[in-house]
């Protein structure tokens, strides 16, 4: 607190600008409250168990001021290629303005538009949604309350998305207007989300986002999230969704690099045969320090969950992960499994693993497992005595380490993602 | 000895046998054939009274008792025993000592004393002799980590320990190669016995040459379809079970005749 | 079977022992404070380093508040309204006035008649005539230089050594109750087993002289000097009623270079009645360190009782190559709570530690395991296995793995696995369908369950133990 002015309150000037955007009455009202909310909460403490690994001092010290959007360089991207359909948000703001009618070709029972714009012409499904699962976290509430642009996706029952959605965020230098997205997967309906939160330069930011996500009855999403931050940056994310009954949620998160990076996944599967598999994995090097927060909630029975999150690390990288399941009473015939496996390439590297069981119910099957440790000296042998030289060895095992979280992803991202991965991993190697 | 009258079994609200009609006698080897899915298992399970497996109609008379109103341990200490066709593996508890637990239960149902150590080991270890077991495998966990071939054999071993008056081996020959089949079978020959009856659940005819049955059933689709001698298992073996669809015209409205 | 009886029947001849020595007859007050800690000590005659210390454990726990990270929930408790030094035991008159569930117990444990009245908390006067037995362990103990006594002897007869090792592993500040103990601690047991001596037999506060109910605050040290070897027992399986419902003990272990020890403990204290009422809150700090090269500490323990158990034995692994292990089967049913784990430091290379805990949920129970593994960048080769299993008997009950895994070196190796389930209802079936009854099904289900833990009980107290757990789950699945 020795900073003249505390994170919580240096957002004023902001909260006037969005507060006086033209909007309906109560959702301004909603942001007061908010942004009251947030005030009054403050950021959260080590004292908090949610953050007991990730201090939050980087953040209160940043030297961050509040950017009119500037100039931000869209760096080129591997995903272009995969769809048509792209959406940048530079700094927060659409580009260009409006984006959305640009697309094209996009299938009837699609709605597709600026989550301010969805609100303002009060779409039942926008309405009843927003809001409804981001919760009074203290990110959230700024998020809540500051939110400046963001993604509206509907779909109505039975419809299919036929291409991914890229999704591309570019942070500018300082601190970029939060996001917000909303996503309303009509029953039996599909989607692909790819989300890319990346630095637009090498200066410090900021950046938070929040993606609210309800699935109907037997709805699948699939949600690719890629994040390539500068050694500077500082990313908060959100995601939160509810899934109905035998709908399916795949997520995967590959995150590299970013001085401090918080992602916070809340499912709640809300219906009978609701399926889900998270998978994660974390590249860290430099000082970057990446907090996974994983909470799965079996609220009903037959739900399934699959958690696989990895890290490796190097130089005197940290990664957090915090994987919680919780099966409530009732919630019978859940099957839950949850694994956490770190890898540790250097004397500095830090891996802290919490994954949690807490269960409610008696006929149930749930394990977690969590493994830490460096590369295997026998594979290592192993390898060389065919002929492999040292680094190359290590990066096959590295790389095959990595490379499985990659599993059970649709035939026709894996490649271009593990390209992605590959290509990282040889920066480190290079480095 | 078993009298298995007009026996519906349903599971899970599905009805799989749909009138089964089956008598025992005491020194008789029965076999039960039939294609996968006909209810051989469901049979043999009923009969051991695993949860979940509903009788619905009928009845099963075992030695003068109503076996149906029986726990799955009561039937157990009346002398029925079922030899799994996938045994269960439980974690932490040694062979033998679930060996002596379930004997002596038994033989204290039976007022028997109950044997002691000693008494207990020489039985056992003279059964693993007889079927080519290692006595290493009292000591382990009851089924874990078995090859299948140890499982089946174990299951033999617990038969021949308990020696029930009523055996019923589910699929016991499945998975077994020649040699095994062999000792397994020589275990059952050895357990036949005036007082006692047999009921072999098998997919194929190759058990039988070991094990010669005084009757044989072929179970399809929930019902015995068709009931013989030994030389049934043969024509069996030698057409396959394709051959019974001709015929099952003529059964059924037999079946539906019956009172 | 034979030996284990006769064994058995010695240990609990010497355990009736520990009820007849005279109760205090003076009680303080109600309330705590400096004046109060100061009475404790100079009624103990104690020397003024311990004064000083149980005073600064007292400015220490005012300042600090009670901890709610668990996950047990428990009605506030009035620090302020109990009495600090050697309540006596409110004496029952008969067995007619002891709760009937706990004197099925007893019959069911096979507890001799005698012992029911002394264990239910009746008032017993008999003289039993094992002084000489106790007396010849004491002898024998004594020729080797082992020390085995009351805490208050040892503060008597060796305060040089309570001065160098006390909080020397649980600090006065370590924790709330652990601070609390600290101030007023009322006794205990001192253990100090020289340089290269191999303890001859399990030391048991069975066989402690003078061992009077120690109240609720107990305080145990043990030392093993370098290359020495002991092996410590606690506790009982019968259940042990109290008037005091608060219990914060604090146990401190000490393995020198080469040394080794092992502490195992049977936890059955009065759980309280079918709704807890009445049950004891058992909030204990349990730490061993290894402080010298290829020292090794166990912990084994086999909690049934108590309504709260709030434990996390631990180790600090701070000698190279030494080695720490927790063994735990945490049993609750009715309402019972328990909240117990382990900590493992690594701190000095080619560490090792291994976890096992079995947690058995029933009824509306709950039962979470809570550990953490930490290595610190100086554990080069540090080694931990941890398996943490629940079984859930009921749909009420709960169960809850809370690891906490913090690594900080590439070339240490840590895995942690857990899995929670139910009841197998194929293994029930199996052996049901092999003439064993439900209840011996489910006894040999759960002590197949909990194996791994019991083999590291010595001989005897596993017997018990197997036992204790079959009755404590009596009824618990139809």
């Amino acid at each position: 607190m020795s900073t003249p002015i505390s994170f919580t309150h240096r957002f004023d000037a902001d909260f006037a600008r969005v507060a006086a955007l033209p909007q309906p009455a109560w959702l301004s009202a909603r942001r007061r409250q908010s942004y009251a909310r947030f005030q009054h909460q403050g950021l959260p403490s080590a004292c908090d168990e949610d953050w007991k690994y990730t201090s939050l001092a980087a953040l209160e010290r940043a030297p961050l001021a509040a950017q009119e959007m500037g100039e931000v360089r869209i760096p080129a991207s591997g995903f272009d290629a995969l769809t048509p359909w792209r959406v940048v948000f530079a700094a927060g703001r659409s580009l260009p303005a409006p984006p959305l009618d640009t697309l094209a070709d996009v299938p009837a029972g699609v709605t597709l538009m600026p989550l301010a714009q969805a609100l303002a012409e009060s779409r039942p499904a926008a309405m009843q949604y927003f809001g409804s699962l981001s919760g009074e976290e203290a990110f959230a509430e700024f998020n809540s309350a500051l939110w400046g642009d963001g993604l509206y996706l509907e779909l109505a029952p039975n419809v299919t998305l036929t291409q991914p959605l890229y999704l591309q965020q570019v942070a500018g230098a300082g601190i970029t207007t939060p996001l917000r997205h909303l996503l309303v997967l009509g029953e039996n309906s599909q989607a692909t989300l790819i989300q890319h939160s990346l630095s637009g330069d090498g200066a410090a930011h900021f950046s938070n986002s929040v993606n609210e996500c309800v699935l109907g009855r037997a709805a699948r999403l699939t949600h690719i999230e890629v994040q390539e931050q500068n050694p500077q940056a500082l990313l908060f994310t959100r995601n939160l969704a509810q899934l109905g009954a035998d709908s399916r949620y795949a997520h995967l998160a590959l995150s590299a690099g970013g001085a401090l990076t918080r992602n916070d996944l809340t499912l709640r599967l809300g219906g009978q045969g609701a399926e889900c598999r998270l998978h994660g994995l974390t590249l860290g090097g430099g000082r970057s320090h990446t907090d996974q927060h994983i909470f799965v909630d079996h609220a009903l029975p037959g739900g399934t969950s699959r958690q696989l999150y990895k890290s490796v690390l190097w130089e005197r990288a940290r990664c957090v992960f915090n994987g919680r399941v919780r099966v409530a009473p009732g919630a019978t015939k859940t099957d839950a499994r949850q694994a956490n496996r770190n890898l540790l390439l250097s004397q500095d590297a830090e891996a802290d693993s919490k994954p949690q069981l807490e269960i409610f119910a008696d006929d149930v099957k749930c394990s977690h497992g969590s493994a830490t440790g460096g590369l295997d000296d026998a594979q290592l042998f192993y390898l060389r005595a065919r002929g492999l030289d040292q680094a190359e060895a290590r990066a096959l095992l590295v790389e095959a380490f990595a490379a499985e979280v990659l599993n059970g992803i649709d035939a026709s991202l894996r490649p271009i993602l593990a390209s992605w991965l590959h290509a990282k991993l040889e920066t480190h190697h290079a480095a | 000895m078993l009298y298995i009258k007009n026996l519906h079994v349903a599971v899970e609200g599905k009805p799989i046998l749909h009138g089964i009609d089956l008598y025992l006698r005491g020194g008789e080897v029965h076999a039960i054939m039939g294609p996968n899915g006909s209810g051989k298992s469901t049979l043999a399970l009923a009969l051991a009274g695993r949860e979940g497996y509903d009788v619905t109609e009928g009845s099963v008379n075992f030695m003068g008792l109503n076996l149906l109103t029986m726990a799955p341990e009561q039937r157990a200490r009346e002398g029925l025993f079922l030899a799994f066709q996938y045994p269960v593996e439980v974690p932490g508890v040694a062979n033998v000592q679930f060996l002596k637990s379930a004997l002596n239960a038994r033989r204290v149902h039976q007022g028997l004393p109950e044997l002691d150590a000693m008494d207990f080991l020489a039985l056992v270890k003279e059964q693993l002799l007889q079927l080519g077991l290692d006595e290493s495998l009292l000591y382990r966990s009851v089924n874990e980590g078995f090859s299948g071939g140890e499982k089946k054999r174990n299951e033999i071993l617990q038969m021949l320990i308990l020696a029930p008056a009523l055996a019923i081996l589910d699929e016991t020959d499945s998975g077994l190669d020649i040699d095994a089949l062999k000792i397994v079978a020589a275990g059952v020959n050895r357990l036949r016995d005036p007082q006692r009856a047999i009921l072999l659940i098998t997919h194929y005819q190759r058990l039988l040459d070991y094990i010669r049955p005084d009757h044989v059933h072929v179970l399809d689709h929930g019902r015995i379809v068709r009931s013989g001698g030994p030389e049934l298992a043969q024509k069996l073996e030698a057409q396959g079970y394709g051959w019974l669809d001709d015929d099952l015209q003529q059964t059924i409205p037999g079946e539906e005749t019956r009172p | 079977m034979n030996e284990n009886t006769t064994v058995r029947d010695a240990v609990e001849q010497e355990y009736r022992w520990g009820f007849v020595t005279p109760i205090e007859q003076d009680t303080f007050s109600k309330g705590l404070s400096e004046e109060v800690v100061r009475m404790i000590s100079a009624k103990k005659q104690e020397p003024d380093f311990m004064l000083e210390w149980r005073l600064a454990a007292l400015r220490h726990w005012l300042k600090q508040t009670e901890p709610n990270w668990a996950s047990v929930h428990h009605p506030p408790i009035d620090y302020q309204d109990m009495s600090y030094f050697s309540a006596p035991k409110k004496a029952l008159k008969d067995l007619s006035e002891v709760d009937p569930e706990l004197l099925r117990t007893y019959e069911k444990l096979g507890i001799p008649l005698a012992e029911r009245e002394a264990l239910a908390g009746v008032a017993v006067d008999a003289v039993f005539d094992s002084v000489s037995v106790a007396t010849t362990f004491k002898d024998k103990l004594a020729s080797l230089g082992i020390i085995f006594c009351s805490f208050s002897e040892a503060l008597r007869e060796h305060p040089e050594l309570v001065r160098q090792y006390l909080g020397s592993v649980v600090p006065h500040t370590d924790n709330f109750f652990a601070s609390l103990n600290s101030a007023v601690f009322s006794d205990g047991s001192f253990v100090y087993v020289p340089k290269g001596v191999r303890c001859p037999m399990e030391l048991s506060t069975y066989f402690r002289i003078n061992a009077r109910s120690t109240g609720q605050f107990e305080r145990t040290l043990i030392i093993a000097d370098e290359g020495a070897h002991v092996s410590y027992l606690e506790g009982c399986t019968a259940p042990m009623r109290d008037e005091n419902q608060l219990h914060a003990a604090v146990v401190e272990l000490i393995a020198l270079k080469d040394a080794s020890i092992k502490y195992s403990t049977v936890q059955n204290w009065y759980p309280g009645d079918k709704q807890g009422r009445g049950g004891i809150y058992n909030f204990v700090t349990k730490r061993g360190e290894c402080r010298g090269d290829n020292a090794h500490i166990s912990w084994t323990q086999v909690e049934t009782g108590s309504a709260i158990t709030w434990k996390y034995p631990s180790c600090i692994l701070r000698g190279d190559n030494s080695v720490g292990e927790f063994y735990s089967v945490a049993v609750t049913r009715n309402v019972q709570q328990a909240d117990t784990g382990t900590k493992m430091i690594h701190i000095g290379k080619n560490t090792r530690s291994t976890v096992i805990s079995k947690g058995i949920s029933a009824g509306h129970g709950s039962n979470a395991y809570r550990g953490l593994i930490k290595v610190l960048p100086g554990a080069d080769h540090a080694r931990n296995y941890t398996q943490c299993d629940s079984l859930l008997m009921g749909a009420e009950c709960a169960a809850h793995t809370f690891p906490y895994i913090e690594v900080r070196n590439p070339t240490a190796q840590v895995e942690h696995e857990a899995s929670t389930g139910k009841i197998g209802e194929d293994q029930l079936f199996y052996l049901k369908s092999r003439g064993l009854s439900g209840e011996d099904a489910l006894n040999m289900i759960v002590n197949g369950f909990c194996k791994e833990v019991f083999k590291n009980l010595p001989m005897e107290f596993a017997v018990e133990a197997q036992k204790l757990l079959s009755v404590s789950l009596e009824g618990a699945i139809g």
